[in-house]
């Protein structure tokens, strides 16, 4: 990515639990405009690497850069410069949608009038209802919880979209919206680091793929340059988990 | 931020939503009970000043006790409280990837016990002052005071909810580890609340009979009470404050003070630490395959796990649905 700034850099990250080490020596580096998918088999560590970037678990050690500051010496700015959804949705149930919403922009210090404009465009493209937005969250289905926290990660417009298994429980119109959406965000310069299942959504999207194994980024493939490889994905876990 | 941290914690406990139109009538049944019981209170101090006032410094050892029985149950209250929303794995999960410092999270929540602290002497302690001072035929410049109480012992209960949170928490992890642990706890506190409950019913009852209460109030025992209420802190000084000792606000406020900065210190201790240890799966040890035989006993099994293990099981059987 030749004249492209590096958004997420991450280095030699070393992550134990207890006496197990999940992470080796993660080396990572994502840039302007790229979307990067993060896949391998489950419990691989691709969520832990998450954890460790959007600050919600500690790592032994290495180097976790967002646009050139360590979240460790910057948490507070560095947390505002990305959005993030977790695998599972985790919400503030009591809340109806619109207070969570709300809160997220307060946190976020996005302005009224921004923020009014950006839950509409949001709750259109993900749809979500003004009467869904009402209801208490805790009746929300899976799939209601996952669209709420898509619109609440990009309420604030950040620079880098960190997605942790987003397609689970979005039914296909959604699905198709997330897609065009991701695209139109990394289109307008902005950067995607995603972690999914879902191979041919992953094939489809991303510009690179990284995959672990043993802790470490094993291998890295470049889909711009190998388009064959988009609708090869599963063949290439296969082969390298011997499956 | 630390506004809408508060709104969050606001909206987190649905205080709101209680005044919807779907919730109005569980709301007013609610308040109509609590103004019940806070007419009960009242109308047991009253009494109790009245049938005892031939005894010196009987009144002020009574009101020392109902304040130091309010406080009491105050922490007791607000220190569960504290414990559910500092120790919250969901508010600590969403907090963690939020450009917010955890001080500010710990410090709204320390506000919003404070503020539902105040409002609960206001309720409760702030009508027995009153009475007291009424009752006694104090200066009315005392009704200051009395209106300054809730703001002062709220910080003293907060303070001392804030440090009992984490033994609190410790207790509950325990609990939920250790199933006879919940069956022996709760098993004590029902028989506490039980005892309490008749011993108050009974001095309830003897004043709206016949009002003598010199067989359960001797003079052994109001000497004793006299001297419990010399160590009942910050009760005593409030009291003294009352009797025209001024000055004995300033120990309120500073002992109130000290409470509420120590308690904070260690919630905001005790909840960095929550943030970063509690989400690190330490990765049990492998669970040892315990077959059991039939679907009965798989069936029973599984009852006790989840009695144990979640609360709101235990009641279900006695629930409509």
């Amino acid at each position: 990515m030749g004249e492209s700034r590096a958004v997420l850099e991450i280095k030699n990250l070393v992550k134990s639990y207890g006496d197990k080490e999940v992470l080796k020596g993660i080396n990572l580096v994502a840039y302007e405009g790229q979307i990067v998918g993060l896949i391998g088999k489950n419990g691989i560590g691709k969520s832990t690497t998450i954890d460790c970037v959007t600050g919600s678990k500690n790592y032994n050690s290495g180097e976790i850069l967002i646009n050139g500051k360590r979240i460790e010496e910057n948490p507070i700015e560095t947390k505002m410069t990305f959005g993030y959804i977790s695998s599972e949705p985790c919400l503030y149930e009591t809340m109806t949608g619109f207070e969570y919403l709300s809160f997220i922009g307060s946190v976020y210090k996005v302005e009224k009038t921004a923020f009014r404009r950006e839950v509409d465009e949001l709750c259109k493209t993900f749809d979500l209802t003004e009467r869904d937005l009402s209801a208490k969250i805790k009746g929300y289905s899976h799939g209601m919880k996952q669209k709420l926290s898509l619109i609440a990660s990009l309420l604030h417009s950040p620079s880098l979209w960190i997605l942790d298994e987003p397609t689970v429980g979005l039914d296909v119109m959604v699905f198709h919206n997330l897609i065009k959406r991701m695209q139109e965000f990394a289109s307008e310069g902005k950067t995607i680091l995603i972690t999914s299942h879902n191979l041919d959504f992953i094939g489809k999207v991303c510009n690179r793929v990284d995959i672990i194994k043993d802790g470490v980024i094993f291998k890295s493939i470049d889909l711009d340059e190998e388009e064959a490889m988009r609708t090869k994905l599963d063949d290439v876990l296969t082969e390298i988990y011997g499956g | 931020m630390i506004k809408s941290l508060i709104l969050k914690e606001i909206n987190i406990t649905s205080i709101g939503s209680k005044f919807k139109k779907d919730n109005l009538v569980n709301t007013l049944l609610g308040l109509a009970l609590y103004a019940g019981f806070i007419a009960v209170e009242v109308f047991l101090f009253n009494m109790l000043i009245t049938k005892l006032d031939a005894y010196d410094g009987v009144s002020e050892a009574i009101l020392t006790i109902f304040l130091a029985i309010i406080t009491a149950i105050a922490i007791v209250v607000f220190a569960l409280q504290a414990r559910k929303s500092v120790f919250s794995q969901e508010d600590a999960l969403i907090m963690l990837t939020k450009p917010i410092k955890p001080l500010f999270n710990i410090i709204s929540k320390v506000v919003f016990v404070y503020a539902k602290n105040v409002l609960l002497n206001f309720c409760v302690a702030f009508p027995i002052l009153i009475s007291f001072i009424v009752r006694t035929g104090r200066p009315t410049w005392l009704v200051v005071f009395a209106l300054l109480y809730p703001f002062l012992a709220s910080m003293f209960e907060t303070g001392f909810a804030c440090l009992l949170a984490f033994p609190l928490q410790k207790a509950y992890e325990l609990a939920k580890r250790f199933g006879i642990l919940q069956i022996v706890g709760s098993l004590a506190i029902i028989a506490g609340f039980c005892y309490l409950y008749s011993y108050v019913l009974n001095v309830f009852i003897v004043l709206v009979k016949d009002g003598n209460v010199s067989t359960m109030f001797t003079t052994e025992a109001l000497e004793t009470m006299r001297t419990i209420g010399k160590f009942l802190v910050p009760a005593r000084f409030v009291v003294a404050t009352l009797q025209g000792q001024p000055l004995h606000v300033l120990t309120v406020f500073a002992i109130s003070a000290a409470v509420l900065v120590a308690g904070t210190s260690v919630g905001a201790v005790c909840y960095l630490r929550f943030i970063r240890t509690e989400r690190e799966s330490k990765g049990g040890k492998s669970a040892k395959f315990k077959p059991v035989r039939g679907v009965t006993a798989a069936l029973v099994q599984k009852e006790f796990k989840l009695i144990f293990s979640t609360n709101t099981i235990l009641y279900s059987p006695f629930s409509r649905r």
